[in-house]
Parts: C-alpha cells; sequence; structure tokens
C-alpha cells in the first residue's frame, strides 16, 4: 500500500497546483514566441517544482532524500517533530464548512445581484452569524443591522456610490 | 521636488483631509490591535472607500491607516501578550513581562515614542533621499527594473519564513503566472482568457488583495471558536508612561541602531516587518552589556523593535515610489489603491507627482504623531476590543470584502477575483504556503516581463551584464541566494542533529 508522506487533502491541493502548471505550460506554448518568452518557462518551472513536491508527498524515500524540498524555513526541529506537522490530517468536517462559507458567499453576490446590496448583506450577515458562527439570534440581528447601516453610511451618503 | 513643499503642505491641511487622516489612524489603530488582521486587510478594506475621493483625501487616509498598523499591533503585544500582527511579535519579548510587573505603562510609552521619533527619522531620511533618487531613477532603465523586480521576486522566497523555501518559490512562481493573465503588454495579444471578457484585462490586483488577505482571514476565523484575546492575563494600570518615554534617550544608541536597521532593511523589497524586528531586538541584545535582562522586562527590548517597525515604513516608500515595487505587503496594497486614484508609483512619479510624494509623507510623519498621542491616552482602553469574538468578526469582514470588491468597479469579476483568492488564500494558510510570495509577484510580473521584452529588443542580452547597476544587482542576487541556500543547509544539518539526539533520547 502507497505510503503517503502529507495526508491526502494535501496532495490534493499540490496535485491541482501540477495540473494548473501544466495546463498552462500548454496553453503558453501555443502563443506567438514573444507572449510565451517567461509564462513558459515559469509554467515550466512550476511544472517541475510542484511534480518533484508530490514525488516527496508520495515518497517516504524521497521525502527525506530531498530536504530542501521538504525542509521548512527557519526551523531547527527534528525531523520527527517535521514529519508529525506535514502528517496532520485535515478533518473533513473543516471542508465541509469551507465549502458552505465559499457557498454562502456565491449565494450573497448573487443576492447583491437580485435584490439590492442593503438587504443582501443584512440576510447574510444574520444567517451566516446564526448558522455558521453560531452566535446567538440577538446577538446576530444587532451585527446584521449594524453592518448595513455601516454600509449605508459609508457607500450611500458618504460616498454616495452605486451597485 | 523641494519648490513643492509649501503646495503639498497647503492640499495637505486643506478640509477633509485631517479628518481623513484622523478616521485612518483610527482605523488603522483597530486593525492594527485585532490579531490576525493587519494593514494589508485595512487597506484592502478601505480602499473602495477611496474611489469618490479626491487624491489628497485618499492619501490622507491610507496612509493615515498604515502609519497606525504598527504601534497599536505593538500595543496588544505589551499589554496582552498578543501580537497585533507578525512584526509585532518582537515587542512583546520584553513588553509583556514588564506589564505584568505593573509597569505596562513605561513599555507604552518606550513604544509610542520610539514609534513616533523613528517614523519622523524615516521620513527625514526619505525626503533626503527621494530628491537624490531622481538622478538615481534617471539611471535605472530596462535592465535595472528587470533586475530589481527579480531581486524582490528572490528576496521574498529567501527570507520566507512560512512552510518551505520550496513552497516559496512555487508560491511565487503562481504569482508570476497570474500577473500574465490578460493582454501581453509586448504584443497585445490576450493570454489564458479563457473566453472572459473580464479576463481580458487580466486580474486586478486590489480583488486579488482583497480575497487572500480579508476573505481568507475571515473564512479561517470563522472556524475558530472563542474570543481573539481568550486566555490571556489582564494588562494591568497603564502608569509611567513619561518615564518611558524618558528611556527613550537612556537607550539612544540602540533606539538610532534599530532605526538604521528598520530604515535599511525597509528597502529592501520583501523583506517585511517581523524580520526586521527580529533583527533589531536581536542587535540591542547583542550589544547590550546586560544582555541577560532580555525577555524579563528590558525596555530597550521594547525600544529596538518598535524603532525599527516604524521606521522600515518610511524607507519602504522608497523602493515603491521610486521603482514601483512594494518592499511589504502593506505597501503592495498601498500601490494597488495609490494607481486607481490615478497616482502611478514608478520611475517618473518624482517629476509627475512631487507634490503628491509629499503629501505621502507628510500623512505618513503626521499620522505617526496622531497615533502616538492616541496610544498614550488610549492604549488600555483599545486593548479590550481584543476580547471581541472571532466567529462575531468574522461574517462582518466576509461583508465588507465582497461589497468592497464590487464597488471597484461594479464587476461581477471583481468579486468572483476576490472570492477565488479568498479560497486560495485559506488553502494556502492551511497548507503553509506564504502568502506574501503569492502577491508581490502579481504586482511585478508586468514590469518583470516588460523590461525583460525591452531590454532584449532595444539593448540585447548583454546589457543585464554591462551596465554596472544591472549587474551590481545580478551579483547580489546571487550571493543572496548562496547565503541563504548555505544558511538553510546549515540549519538542515542543526535540525537533523537535533533529530537525532531526540531519537537518542527517545
Amino acid at each position: 500500500m502507497l505510503k503517503l508522506t502529507k495526508s491526502v487533502d494535501q496532495i490534493i491541493f499540490d496535485l491541482v497546483l501540477f495540473v494548473f502548471f501544466t495546463v498552462i505550460a500548454v496553453l503558453a506554448s501555443g502563443y506567438k514566441p514573444v507572449a510565451r518568452e517567461l509564462p513558459l518557462p515559469a509554467a515550466l518551472i512550476g511544472s517541475v517544482l510542484t511534480l518533484l513536491l508530490l514525488l516527496t508527498d508520495f515518497s517516504p524515500y524521497l521525502y527525506n532524500k530531498f530536504k530542501f524540498i521538504t525542509f521548512k524555513a527557519n526551523q531547527i526541529r527534528g525531523v520527527t517533530q517535521l514529519d508529525k506537522a506535514d502528517q496532520a490530517h485535515h478533518h473533513p468536517a473543516n471542508w465541509v464548512r469551507t465549502g458552505r462559507t465559499v457557498l454562502w458567499l456565491v449565494l450573497y453576490v448573487l443576492a447583491i445581484s437580485y435584490i439590492g446590496y442593503l438587504i443582501a448583506t443584512f440576510c447574510f450577515v444574520l444567517l451566516l452569524s446564526r448558522f455558521e458562527a453560531g452566535l446567538k439570534l440577538k446577538v446576530s440581528l444587532f451585527s446584521a443591522i449594524g453592518c448595513t447601516v455601516f454600509f449605508y453610511a459609508i457607500f450611500n451618503l458618504i460616498l454616495n456610490a452605486s451597485f | 521636488m523641494f519648490d513643492q513643499v509649501i503646495p503639498a503642505l497647503q492640499s495637505f491641511i486643506s478640509w477633509p483631509s485631517p479628518l481623513y487622516l484622523l478616521l485612518g489612524v483610527m482605523v488603522g489603530m483597530l486593525f492594527g490591535i485585532l490579531p490576525g488582521l493587519g494593514g494589508s486587510q485595512a487597506l484592502a478594506l478601505l480602499t473602495p472607500l477611496t474611489f469618490k475621493m479626491d487624491p489628497s483625501s485618499a492619501i490622507a487616509l491610507l496612509v493615515g491607516t498604515m502609519s497606525a498598523i504598527p504601534l497599536s499591533g505593538s500595543l496588544v503585544a505589551i499589554l496582552l501578550n498578543l501580537p497585533g500582527h507578525a512584526p509585532s511579535v518582537a515587542s512583546s519579548f520584553d513588553g509583556y513581562p514588564l506589564t505584568l510587573q505593573g509597569k505596562g505603562g513605561q513599555a507604552v510609552g518606550a513604544s509610542a515614542s520610539s514609534a513616533l521619533f523613528s517614523s519622523i527619522l524615516g521620513a527625514i531620511v526619505l525626503t533626503i533621499i527621494l530628491p537624490f533618487g531622481e538622478k538615481v531613477v534617471l539611471a535605472f532603465s530596462y535592465p535595472e527594473f528587470f533586475m530589481m523586480a527579480l531581486a524582490g521576486l528572490t528576496m521574498i522566497v529567501t527570507v520566507s519564513r512560512k512552510g518551505s523555501m520550496w513552497k516559496g518559490i512555487i508560491t511565487a512562481v503562481l504569482g508570476l503566472i497570474f500577473s500574465f493573465f490578460g493582454n501581453d503588454p509586448n504584443t497585445g495579444i490576450s493570454r489564458f482568457s479563457f473566453g472572459s471578457l473580464y479576463l481580458y484585462n487580466g486580474i486586478q490586483i486590489v480583488p486579488a488583495l482583497i480575497g487572500l488577505f480579508a476573505v481568507g482571514e475571515g473564512i479561517g476565523m470563522l472556524f475558530e471558536k472563542g474570543s481573539i484575546a481568550s486566555g490571556t492575563g489582564t494588562p494591568g494600570k497603564l502608569t509611567g508612561m513619561f518615564i518611558g518615554i524618558k528611556s527613550i534617550f537612556a537607550n539612544f544608541n540602540v533606539f538610532l541602531r534599530s532605526s538604521i536597521i528598520g530604515t535599511v532593511m525597509g528597502m529592501i523589497p520583501g523583506v517585511g516587518g517581523a524580520i526586521t524586528t527580529i533583527v533589531a531586538y536581536g542587535q540591542a541584545v547583542q550589544t547590550s552589556r546586560h544582555p541577560e535582562r532580555f525577555g524579563k522586562g528590558e525596555i530597550a527590548g521594547v525600544i529596538a523593535p518598535e524603532a525599527a517597525n516604524n521606521s522600515k515604513d518610511a524607507s519602504g516608500f522608497v523602493p515603491s515610489l521610486l521603482f514601483g515595487i512594494p518592499s511589504h505587503v502593506e505597501m503592495a496594497v498601498l500601490i494597488g489603491s495609490l494607481t486607481i486614484l490615478g497616482i502611478q508609483p514608478g520611475p517618473k512619479m518624482m517629476q509627475t507627482d512631487p507634490g503628491k510624494v509629499l503629501e505621502i509623507i507628510y500623512s505618513l510623519v503626521a499620522g505617526n504623531i496622531l497615533t502616538a498621542i492616541f496610544a498614550l491616552l488610549l492604549g488600555g482602553y483599545l486593548t479590550r476590543l481584543a476580547l471581541i469574538s472571532k466567529q462575531l468578526l468574522a461574517p462582518l469582514i466576509l461583508a465588507v470584502s465582497i461589497v468592497g470588491a464590487y464597488a471597484l468597479n461594479g464587476e461581477i469579476g471583481d468579486v468572483i477575483v476576490a472570492l477565488v483568492f479568498g479560497v486560495l488564500g485559506h488553502l494556502m494558510d492551511q497548507f503553509d504556503f506564504p502568502k506574501i510570495n503569492l502577491i508581490i509577484p502579481i504586482m511585478v510580473g508586468s514590469l518583470m516581463e516588460t523590461s525583460f521584452h525591452q531590454t532584449i529588443e532595444a539593448l540585447g542580452w548583454i546589457s543585464f551584464f554591462n551596465r554596472p547597476i544591472s549587474l551590481c544587482m545580478f551579483i547580489l542576487i546571487i550571493l543572496n541566494l548562496i547565503l541563504t541556500l548555505r544558511k538553510r543547509k546549515r540549519n538542515q544539518n542543526q535540525g537533523l542533529m537535533a533529530n537525532a539526539e531526540i531519537n537518542k533520547i527517545g
């Protein structure tokens, strides 16, 4: 069985970076020479760097061999401690919460477009404070009203900005 | 430039600039006190508010905010052992022990006066260097601009303290890639737009900044229970402030050396305040007759980092204003904000906008004076804000970020950029990738590409190496890389030896 040196979510992130750099390199190779003068070498360098990082993620041998990749800046700690820190697993519930927060933000943006930024802000702050942050209704309401009033004062009254 | 001294002063003191300066200082102090937030977040959130302002008022607001961050961050570090942001960490080494001894007032007084005098010193140095900077700037051409951009990139990679150096390089390359999005400045070809009209103009720096530092922090804060200052002791009484102010003169050598360190290191893009203050603290310990007193409430241990932290902000304007290369994160946001206001930092700024440069200096000095006064008057009360729950703050920060990003141009694309960079910033925090390494390349990537191409076309490859300034910078870049790699190799070997010891004991 494959022995990983990092948590799965960290490996996924490194993999996404590698794919991103590779895609950019492929796209850059299709541009005119002047246009790809810096993007193509940069993307290739990024691909190589992230590929090596991925290899150390999958291989404990390479992880210990390539210390210049894995050793953290300005740390003089034992390798054992570094390994434990790097292998710390992020609880899946945290990623679910992150995804939910992003979803709230997307809904907020859509709401700004359809019902106006003041109402959207009030609803967003109230609901996020109440359901994600777990604050009491009274506190969430006060926070939402305060934020909405602040926006109205700054953007509508003082700056006369329009959305 | 000196013929603009009086007109710039008149512009600076004309209403409503002083009001915005005061507002900026108050906002800056608020953000400086709240851990996890700092100048970059404050400036990113204030930038949309400046769109409808005249440039003088906007400069007063933004520079006033930035000038208040260092000292206010140190207040929390001294009084609550809760550094407002990374550069303030060193202030807690001796500041908090002083507070526990009932001498918090001395520490605050020393910190405030140190910040005030060092920022004035830095502003004087800035004013002296900038006019000569015109001649220096004219000696710089495309090869020098490229080398300066490259130096900034290598510096942030080599001094990066988050994650491994390897991750720092990857992040820097990622930032460079993002800077290449949009129209190629040399050919006009659209690159990496993926069919999106918004991306034809590339990734805008301000929404990216708002996303990385405001949205990213807000997402992280939402998950953290409890108040910001939970688990710390109470500050005690703020007496003895005048004793602290007088201690500057008793430790003048430390103050002067630290100010010089801050001034010099502030001019180097990417070094950052945390490293500057640690270096200044270290030299105070090494040059002291009683180094054993440090860490236990030695007043010089408060003066040194504070002097460096504030003088670096003034000298940080040298590369930022003269070359358009931000010296640190807050400066990166400030430059982005100034650009939106039509003030273009860079080689020609001294010729086209000398008055604005002077207004920036006036705002910096006045902001620091105001901040010191506020710190002395309100220090104890302000730190109670650190008791606010993170989960109460997070939705507010997110709301201000989204509305702020939308208010830029009324473009949904800006909000999407802020969202994407917010998620990216949160993930980078989780996986130990340094965010500063992402934002600096986005700022300088275009300059780097343009100057590189113009050098090749106009002067040829050899001009990188046969022009004295360019060659010197190239040699310094190589030396910096070599020395850093050697030091990291030494640290790495020490780590392996420590591990061997741990295994023996275990």
